[in-house]
């Protein structure tokens, strides 16, 4: 599979915006069990979902690049029944518009506003409201790559899991590294959001490396001789019907020699995981902030690299029909 | 009606008399680049890296070890398949599975070109066209085969006119009197990837070899009863012969 720029983009920004917005949603639950105060909270949280609604944004726009017809998107909704797409471009939209909402909610503190039946104030209900559906997001997303059966690497609930835990690891950074900042607004909550980053971190890499490893065990479900109804056990292509190119081509094979898929993996585990991680414990342990901050820039560029991978590691079957060109 | 008697078009593709020539897939392109499905773009066809689209392509597989193989010619285009993956996953609903024949279609229109289509396909049976920027399939040639003001017998696909083997044939493999069920039933007709469940339509029928055995005894004609019985001896190969006491 060829990867395509504009949906690592989405995916993997998309998925440190919801992470952080469940990240400091979590924080406030955390801050409100145990009685954390905050200086400025309504600052913290309002402008943190802020950041968390530019990475939807950038997201989303680089979503219009992966379609020739965006405006035609408008159209996008109609096969929410059966498509997980639609049901994307369903949810992407809404969860952008909650969060807005839901930032101003804190910054221009509407937290007056209570609700009679629930005795909670309009912040509450508007994060949390949210965050249901930036899981639903995320479900959604995985599952347009999970639900896809002819991609073996991708049909597996493995998908939807890592899109989740790795979307919540960038999210926790982010949220950590802008607790560490904020002119000490959020410096109370930055231990939580932390060891939370640690916890999602240490998860999704557990996780991602268990799907590898289901991967390299993958049998292809068709063969050659299934392809084309020949039940014989040598089979080879001579020519694929043309010497010149096509999309078949072009989409399905990523044009990259074996070992660069190999370091690619490598240097994925290391930037998402490994070396995140190490740089949030050290820069919390010795307390170097610049140290912590960088963690969050390493992680996202592993994670475009993991996605990167993603694609490339997914083979489709059509490819049988397309292995030699004469 | 229930679900299973519907019409369903298809075509049966027989690769017992498949030559390879390619005559469906340049028929197939230029009927299609000119009318309704097109145009069937071609990016720098006459330069560096031509690249284009095509409704069908004819492939090429050596089935065995040389010198022992059998050259198989695949014609492949979109199977139109009864439980069609393509069409649930668009968001759209520019990909649509037609009601009254089974044909599965794609509505210019309303394609945002996301390609979700394509990795749902395990025959790589659409290709994006780079012209109009939106994914592109065989259309069964809906334009041609109820087009009332062609002759009767014109009235199917491009590839089904054009090839010279008669190895394509079309019509409603969900009528059991149609001569593409008959083919199927009668020659072994057999769908791509069965596994996938996908339930292609159009079938394919397999090689065909015609062996006759012949025993040595068939060959001297040991089973003579003149000979058995030892009335008539075999005459030796000098002896004269019955022309040699005639003349006409």
């Amino acid at each position: 599979m060829r990867p395509a720029f504009s949906v690592i983009f989405l995916t993997t920004l998309i998925g440190a915006g919801q992470g952080m917005f469940i990240a400091l949603f979590s924080g406030r639950v955390f801050a409100y069990m145990t009685g954390v105060e905050l200086l400025d909270s309504n600052w913290f949280y309002g402008v943190g979902s802020g950041c968390a609604l530019l990475f939807m944004g950038a997201g989303l726009f680089a979503s219009f690049f992966h379609l020739t017809h965006p405006s035609r998107g408008i159209y996008a909704w109609q096969r929410w029944r059966s498509s997980w797409l639609s049901r994307e471009v369903i949810l992407l939209p809404m969860v952008i518009g909650l969060m807005a909402i839901s930032a101003m909610s804190h910054y221009f503190r509407w937290d007056n506003f209570f609700l009679e039946f629930s005795g909670m104030d309009l912040t509450w209900i508007l994060s949390g409201v949210t965050v249901l559906l930036c899981i639903f997001l995320f479900i959604a997303t995985g599952m347009i790559y999970a639900s896809v059966r002819f991609f073996q690497e991708w049909a597996s609930p493995f998908t939807v899991i890592n899109f989740l835990l790795m979307g919540l690891a960038s999210g926790y950074t982010l949220a950590a590294v802008f607790a560490h900042t904020g002119f000490g607004r959020g410096y109370s909550l930055g231990e939580f959001l932390l060891y939370s980053a640690l916890f999602f971190t240490i998860l999704a890499w557990a996780s991602r490396s268990w799907s590898l490893a289901r991967n390299r065990r993958i049998q292809p479900t068709s063969s050659l001789q299934s392809a084309i109804g020949v039940h014989h056990g040598t089979i080879r292509q001579l020519t694929r019907g043309f010497t010149a190119s096509s999309f078949n081509i072009k989409e399905f094979f990523h044009g990259r020699a074996p070992t660069t898929i190999i370091w690619v993996q490598r240097l994925f585990i290391i930037l998402s995981f490994i070396l995140p991680f190490t740089l949030l414990l050290v820069g919390s342990w010795l307390n170097i902030i610049p140290v912590i901050h960088s963690a969050f820039g390493v992680q996202m560029l592993g994670l475009f690299l993991e996605r990167w991978y993603f694609f490339a590691q997914a083979k489709h079957p059509q490819n049988l029909y397309y292995q030699n060109v004469a | 009606m229930d679900k299973t008697s519907k019409k369903q078009l298809a075509l049966v593709i027989d690769l017992n008399v498949c030559v390879g020539c390619h005559a469906c897939v340049t028929s197939c392109k230029q009927w299609n680049t000119s009318g309704w499905a097109g145009p069937l773009t071609d990016v720098n066809p006459y330069g560096e890296n031509p690249s284009g689209t095509f409704f069908n392509r004819v492939q090429t597989f050596e089935v065995g070890t040389y010198p022992k193989t059998d050259l198989i010619h695949f014609p492949k285009s979109c199977l139109h398949c009864e439980d069609a993956p393509c069409v649930p996953v668009c968001p759209t609903g520019a990909s649509f599975k037609r009601e009254e024949d089974g044909i599965v279609l794609v509505n210019y229109d309303k394609c945002i070109g996301c390609k979700y289509c394509s990795w749902s396909c395990p025959y790589g049976a659409r290709e994006f066209d780079e012209g109009q920027k939106v994914m592109k399939k065989c259309t069964l040639c809906v334009d041609r085969i109820y087009d009332e003001k062609l002759p009767e017998q014109e009235r199917l696909p491009a590839c089904v006119m054009a090839c010279p083997t008669s190895a394509r044939v079309f019509g409603d493999i969900n009528d059991s009197d149609s001569q593409v069920s008959q083919r199927i039933r009668e020659h072994g007709g057999f769908q791509l990837m069965p596994e996938w469940g996908t339930k292609p339509s159009n079938h394919y029928l397999p090689r065909r070899k015609t062996v006759v055995t012949i025993q040595p005894e068939q060959l001297v004609r040991s089973d003579n009863p003149l000979k058995i019985e030892g009335e008539l001896s075999v005459p030796g190969k000098d002896d004269r012969s019955l022309d040699d006491y005639t003349s006409w």
